[in-house]
This record gives structure tokens, sequence and C-alpha cells, in this order.
């Protein structure tokens, strides 16, 4: 075996190269940490393994701050006004009105954002799963070819093709997916279909990791990093093990912890390239998630007692403002990870990357 | 979203921004300074919060009706929604019935379920109070006719148990507004029913209901059968005695009054 192949077997390109340390990437930002709850979860068979009385801390703490993470991001990156100035200026106020019209007609557009959000959620912890298991591999000097990608891709996007085409699941209020887009009468024509579509999704989602692992192995690239495999074995497991509310609750504060995870990571190293910095990685860490705690109490509990004010329904101001916050992440998370060159995401990306690498995706993948 | 922007529309942008940054920053502070002089607490973190709050707001109010009109708007968007704790009696009881009215069987369950819980802690039917009464009989008949709702979720002794209760203050309270003896006999009929006719007390009810109805064969029949079924099984000496004393009320064409 030469150098080169050794190398290419290489215990670290195999695990991947961390951004903090292995045990953290493979826990936090793999979602090591959410098999194991999901697997207590699946084993008991129960849903409330937390107290109750914690549940709305621990969403506080993770998912809410997560979907306040993006909009924080988004005004603390430099240049962001000069590169995004309809997004940094102008959305906000177009958010507001959209929450305004849809608590108007609430069974109407409310609704109907819902099952957007509802539809769009399983996409983008989908497509975060490609971006950061792309990013690592290039990080871990793992150059996928476009085919490799391509594979990529698709196995991340399986959970949320169950999720858009197999739930009829109407414990989470609206319709998802193509309930929600076809017209009933053709949704009803493929319901039957749903069982087997649901079996073979699932062989696919056991599969496709494998697939992968063997054809990057075997390719010149080298074998993806197991940190890459692992974030889409975690977006499966939450979308297939777990019962649909589950799978929702679940996923978003697991996908909320790598979230912040990796936007700290990016806002940290932001901040430390700075000339003019004066402060450790601690205080930019405990800063940056500092303001998404109080942005994502503002947004999530202030915000509706405001439209309550206004004479809005009680639940249509949480439930629409829910619904429009998760949106508005969706689409900020779109324009912020874009990796452009000289952009301080490609930097913070290729600081410690081991070679020159073709375009990488953005771990939002949107 | 990042194509470039003349001067002027990067002034109106600006102008959005400040707009929707002030806007967003005053709602925020409105919504907080509200929840606390309304509540005397900071927004909750609980996003199911403002619900409950508001459930229990109207139920002070008495305003059952918007109260059944916010529930089912919550279980249109969140079904996950949990029925809403720390109510008063009457205040499950309205909305449970409002709710099994309106077609939703499942969720006014759950507020049923808490409101049996509640009574099944009180040793005895408020017997004067109409409005409750009233309002337990609608749920009974209406969950009857539905083949849910309280039948599915009352355990027998307590289904009979209110059954009974609800029957005994119909045919024999003092007052003329609160007796019913179609109501009375209604109920007897189905909690004796239920026992096969083999519970004294159930029969001793029945015919207090009979005699309320003027239906005095019948309530004498009914009440020596009690008696007997009584003896059999060996119920005190002192209940026996307050059945032979109705039965010979009812020989004589007089009801029974507490």
């Amino acid at each position: 075996m030469s150098q080169a192949d050794a190398s290419h077997f290489s215990v670290t390109r195999l695990t991947g190269r961390s951004f903090i340390h292995p045990l953290f990437d493979y826990l936090v930002i793999g979602g090591g940490i959410s098999l194991i709850a999901t697997i207590v979860i699946w084993q008991s068979g129960r849903s409330d393994i937390v107290p109750m009385a914690v549940v709305p801390l621990i969403l506080l703490l993770s998912n809410s701050a997560h979907f306040a993470a993006s909009t924080v991001r988004l005004y603390t990156k430099r240049g962001s006004f000069e590169a995004l100035p309809f997004l940094t200026m102008a959305f906000p106020c177009v958010c507001l009105l959209l929450i305004a019209l849809c608590l108007a007609w609430p069974l109407r557009l409310g609704m109907n954002l819902q099952s957007l959000y509802l539809t769009w959620s399983p996409y983008h912890y989908a497509a975060q799963a490609y971006g950061l298991a792309v990013m690592y591999a290039y990080r871990s000097g793992c150059l996928l070819t476009t085919s490799d990608k391509r594979l990529l891709f698709w196995c991340a996007m399986i959970p949320f093709l169950r999720m858009f085409f197999c739930i009829q699941d109407t414990v989470l209020g609206a319709d998802i997916g193509l309930a929600w887009i076809a017209p009933s009468s053709l949704y009803r024509l493929f319901e039957p279909y749903q069982a087997g579509l649901d079996r073979m999704l699932l062989i696919a989602a056991c599969a496709a990791p494998l697939v992968l692992l063997i054809k990057t192995w075997r390719s010149s690239s080298g074998a993806i990093p197991m940190i890459s495999l692992l974030m889409l074995v975690t977006n499966t497991v939450w979308f297939f093990a777990l019962e649909p509310i589950n799978a929702f609750v679940w996923a978003t504060v697991f996908h909320g912890l790598q979230y912040l995870a990796i936007v700290v990571i990016f806002h940290v190293r932001d901040r430390l390239s700075e000339p003019t910095n004066r402060h450790g990685k601690l205080y930019h860490a405990l800063w940056f998630y500092g303001w998404c705690v109080l942005l994502a109490y503002a947004l999530f509990f202030c915000l509706p007692q405001a439209y309550q004010m206004l004479g809005f329904g009680v639940d249509e101001s949480v439930w629409v403002v829910i619904a429009a916050i998760n949106v508005h992440h969706f689409i900020v998370d779109g324009y912020i990870w874009r990796l452009k060159k000289g952009d301080s995401n490609r930097q913070v990306v290729d600081s410690s990357a081991p070679a020159a690498a073709p375009r990488v995706s953005s771990p939002a993948g949107l | 979203m990042s194509r470039s922007f003349s001067t002027s529309e990067r002034r109106v942008l600006g102008a959005l921004h400040y707009l929707g940054f002030g806007l967003f920053l005053a709602a925020c502070t409105a919504g907080f300074v509200r929840t606390w002089v309304l509540f005397g607490n900071p927004p909750s973190i609980d996003p199911l919060a403002s619900h409950r709050q508001y459930i229990q707001l109207l139920d002070r109010k008495q305003d059952y009706e918007s109260a059944v009109d916010r529930i089912e708007i919550a279980q249109q968007l969140a079904p996950y929604t949990a029925a809403v704790d720390g109510l008063s009696i009457q205040g499950y009881g309205q909305i449970g019935l409002g709710l099994l009215e309106r077609g939703h069987p499942s969720t006014a369950r759950l507020y049923l379920q808490r409101l049996f819980l509640a009574l099944e802690q009180t040793t005895e039917l408020p017997s004067d109070d109409a409005e409750m009464l009233d309002m337990l009989a609608r749920i009974l008949d209406r969950s009857y006719e539905l083949g849910t709702g309280a039948e599915a979720i009352l355990k027998d002794s307590l289904l009979l148990s209110l059954l009974n209760n609800l029957a005994w203050i119909r045919a024999t309270h003092r007052s003329d507004s609160i007796r019913n003896a179609e109501q009375a006999l209604r109920f007897a009929s189905r909690a004796a029913d239920m026992t096969k006719r083999e519970d004294p007390s159930l029969l001793d009810t029945l015919a207090a209901a009979y005699a309320e109805a003027g239906r005095w064969q019948e309530a004498r029949q009914t009440e020596r059968l009690a008696v007997a079924q009584a003896e059999r099984a060996g119920v005190a000496d002192v209940a026996i005695s307050s059945m032979k004393q109705r039965l010979s009320l009812y020989e004589d064409r007089l009801p029974y009054r507490e």
C-alpha cells in the first residue's frame, strides 16, 4: 500500500476533522446525543421521558434559540446589510404583515402557513444534514465527486420524502406535504400506495449510507467521514423511529442543538479573526447565545401577546407567529450560509481544511 | 434578494428597516407589559400557556360560549393542545357539554373526565344548585344519545351514582323548581336497568320517581321490591325502615320529600 493509499484510509480521515473536539462534534453536531435519546424514547414507548415542566425550558434553550440564531447571525455577520439589503431591511416588515394577514384569516391563510412550515421543516433538516455532511467531508479532505454529492443529497432527502408522501397524521393540525398540495381526489388515489412507499423508503434509508460509504471508499475521493454519515443516520432516525409529533418536537430540539453549535463556531471564528478583537472564545460564544435566547423569548412569547392585544385570537396568534418564525428562519438560512469566495463562512470552513477543494455546499444546504 | 439596489431603493429599504425594527421592539414590549398586567407574570415560555390562561379567564367570567369557540380553534390549529386544568366544576361541565353539542366528542371527553374526577371527590351533589343539576342532566342525556362522552368515560360505579343522585334530587327535592318527574324517571330507570333491578337503593330511587310522577301502583310495587332486595342483601335496618316509611307514604298516594 502506497503512502497516499495509507492516508486515504487513515483513521483521522475516516472520523472526520472536528471543529471543537471529536466527542463534541459527534455528540452535538453529528447528532449522536439524539440517537441515545431516540433509543430511550423508542424503547420506553413514551414521549414524556423528560418531565413536562422542563420541556418548555428545553424548547426555549435549543429549539426557539436556534430559530433566533439565524436572525442574530444575519444581523451580526459583517457585510450582511450590503450583501443582503432586502433580507436584512425589508423582509422583517414583510413577515410582520404576513402574520397579520394570516391572523385575519386564520383558518384559510393561517392553516396554509402552518402547512407550509410543517412541509418545509423536514426538507430544511434534510438539507442541513446534507450541507453539514458535505462540509465535514470537505474539511476532512474527502473530495466528493458530483455523483457522490448527488447520492449524498438523495440519501439526506429520504426522511423528507417520507414526511412529504407518507404522513397522514392529523395530530399535527395542518396537512403536510402531498396531503396539503395535492387535490384531495388525487391524494386519495395515491393513499393505497403510501404504506408500500413508506417501506421502500425505510429500506432505502437503511441501505443508502452503506452504499455511499462503499462508493466513496472505492472512489478516488476516499471514504466519506463517519461524522458525515452520522448526520444522515440521525436525521433518518428522527423521522422514521419516532411518531410524527415526537419526530417534529425532538428533531427540532436536536437539529436546534446542532445548528446552535455550528452557528456559534462560525460566529466565534469570525470575531476572533477580526484585527480589533479583544475578547476570547467564551465571551463571543456566550454573547451570541445570550442574544439568541433573548430574541427567541421576544419572538415566540412576547410577539404573540402583541397580536392578541390588537384583537387577534389567542391561539391563532401563538401558532401563526410560530409558523411565520419558522418560515423566516428557513428563508434567512438559505442566504446566510452561502459560501462565496471571500465570504467569512468560506474562510471558517477553509481554515484547517487539509486540501484545496471544489465548491462546497452550505450547512443549511439551501 | 441579493441583487444590487439603487440609492433611492436603499433609502426605502433603510426606512423599512427602521419601521420593522421599531414595530417589532414596540410589539414585544407591549406584549410583555400586557401579560404582566393581565396575569401578574411575564409571558410564559410554554407556548400553550396563553391558551390555558385565557380559558381560565373565561371560566372566571363564566363565558363558556367563548371558551368553547377558543378550544375549537385551538384544536384545529394544534390538536395536541391538552385540556385546560384549574377550571371550576361548572366550567368543565359547560365546556364539555358545549363541545359535545358542537360535535367534538373526543375533546369533550377530556373536559368531562375532569368534571367527573372533581365530582368523585365531592360527597354529594349540590342539590340546591339548579344550574349545576341542569348541566349534569344535559350532559348525561346528550352523551347517552351520542353513545359517547360521559357514557364512555365514566366508570360504571360513578355513572350509577350520578344517575341515582340526580334522579333522587329530581324526585324528592322540597323545591318545585328543582323537582322534575320526567327526568327523575329517566335517570332512575337507566340506573336500575344497569344493575338488572337488583340494587335496592336504585330501586328505592325509582320508586320515588314513580311517586313524583303520580304512578302510585308502580311506586308501591317498586318500593316493595326494594325492601325485599334490601332484606335479602342484609342492608342496615335504618335504611330498610326508611324504605318502609316511604312505602306507607306511597300507599297513601303521597310523594316523599327531603
